[in-house]
């Protein structure tokens, strides 16, 4: 147990370090995800029609399109370099390299959401600060959600020449319900309800973190093999 | 290896799928009475629900095949669940097609985003992915593999989008189905037999195109053994005659 606790903080270690000594995908997620907000902002006038309503999705759009790009990263290098063959060979259980590659995406996605939000609440004018701790809780458990199914299907396109094309359309139809429940429970937080009244939705995000990590971890076994 | 067509009992079935959607077809259309309100456009009701059916009975399949082809490797399990793919993909976009037609003199709109049809929607964008996959992945070894790891996601991930969507739109619009106390006998008795003949039709189906892929299958085998049978002379031994 000790062991593969180990095995998993180590792989976490090894993905943020080569991400913070090339800095190649946290720059680029954050950027497109910044772009997506300023895209929304001139297509829908901010000065003259009430975003409010819209805001949740905006920014759902924005965090769930920059994580398309970040997954589709999180594996592309690996292919290229050969290191996940390495990865293969290291003597651990194949679900710790699942859970590790997950933790590393979620932990970069989280950072890319941190900096989108004060942004998006300066641009479409958007008041986050009051409800920040149910807006941050709600975020995370949704972002659970994405990279469990991001990493496994993410694996599986970054071994085809298609990937960058094939990812979206793999992704999208399973990430549906979690998107709608995070929309859902991120517009009710952010109109100024507490946890207890997003509930329901906040329970189906967690049921969809659950089945989707257990399934990524009895499953990624399958993604790896050549 | 021989791989032969299906024939007996799997011919009969065809036969049977042919004649039963031919004699519902004929029922819907001049044995079954109009209805009240939506008058004759109300008759697609017949075809549209049994393939709505058939739609979601493929993708089941797909995670019956799915599942056992990871479980025991065996490539008649992934030849089932992908002719349980094209099979409900079809049965699906037959569904997709035929709903709005219906809706829009029923509830005056083409869609709507009830719990039922955005789960139909999200379905064919399911079995899309997944053909998808299947498509790009042609010729890599692992096509198999990673085709029935994401029939398992979908399969998951279909009955928690009709739960969700439920949520979202509480108040969903009642339809003629949940209204189905005061169905009339010969309604019921078109229904039954149409029903019945797209279950035909869906098994006919589903078992030429397993049987299509064994076809393939013994194709690659017997194309490998003439390249084999071309490079050994070439080669400087061997047998060239045979």
């Amino acid at each position: 147990m000790a062991g593969y606790a180990a095995a998993v903080l180590a792989l976490i270690k090894k993905d943020l370090l080569s991400e913070w000594r090339t800095r190649e995908a946290i720059g680029s997620m954050a950027l497109f995800s910044l772009l997506i907000v300023v895209v929304f902002g001139f297509c829908f006038d901010a000065r003259r029609v009430d975003l409010r309503e819209a805001a949740p999705g905006m920014l759902w759009v924005a965090f769930s399109f920059s994580g398309v790009l970040g997954l589709n990263h999180s594996f592309a290098t690996e292919r290229q370099r050969g290191s996940l063959q390495a990865l293969l060979l290291a003597p651990v259980d194949r679900s710790a390299i699942f859970l590790g590659k997950m933790l590393g995406n979620l932990l970069l996605l989280s950072l890319v959401e941190a900096l989108t939000l004060p942004v998006f609440s300066i641009l479409l004018r958007v008041r986050v600060l009051p409800c920040l701790p149910e807006l941050a809780l709600v975020t995370f458990a949704s972002t659970i959600g994405l990279t469990a199914v991001g990493t496994l299907l993410a694996g599986m396109a970054s071994s085809n020449r298609m990937r960058e094309m094939l990812l979206p359309i793999l992704l999208y139809p399973i990430w549906i319900p979690v998107l709608l429940a995070a929309v859902k429970a991120t517009g009710g937080v952010l109109a100024g309800e507490t946890l207890g009244q997003v509930w329901g939705w906040l329970r189906l995000i967690l049921a969809f973190d659950l089945i989707f990590v257990t399934v990524g971890l009895l499953l990624f076994e399958q993604i790896l093999e050549e | 290896m021989k791989a032969r067509p299906p024939g007996g009992p799997w011919l009969a079935i065809d036969i049977a799928a042919v004649v039963s959607v031919l004699a519902a077809f004929l029922l819907a259309l001049f044995y079954a009475p109009t209805e009240r309100t939506m008058g004759d456009v109300q008759r697609i009701f017949y075809f549209h629900v049994p393939s709505a059916m058939m739609a979601f009975l493929g993708f089941v399949v797909v995670m019956v095949g799915s599942i056992a082809f990871l479980a025991t490797g065996s490539r008649r399990f992934d030849s089932l669940a992908l002719a349980g793919a094209e099979v409900g993909f079809l049965f699906c976009t037959i569904t997709l097609l035929t709903g709005p037609v219906w809706a829009r003199s029923a509830w005056g709109v083409w869609w709507t985003w009830d719990a039922r049809l955005s789960t139909t929607l999200i379905l064919w964008l399911l079995y899309v992915a997944y053909l998808m996959l299947r498509g790009y992945m042609q010729g890599d070894v692992r096509m198999r593999r990673f085709s029935a790891v994401l029939g398992i996601l979908g399969a998951l991930d279909v009955p928690i989008v009709y739960f969700s969507v439920r949520w979202w739109r509480t108040q969903h619009p009642t339809t003629f189905i949940t209204e189905r106390g005061g169905l009339e006998p010969e309604m019921r008795a078109t229904l039954l037999l149409a029903m019945l003949a797209i279950l035909l039709l869906f098994v006919s189906l589903l078992v030429r195109r397993i049987a299509l892929e064994r076809l393939r299958a013994g194709r690659d085998l017997l194309r490998m053994e003439i390249e084999e049978r071309e490079i050994a002379p070439a080669m400087g031994g061997g047998s060239d005659r045979s």
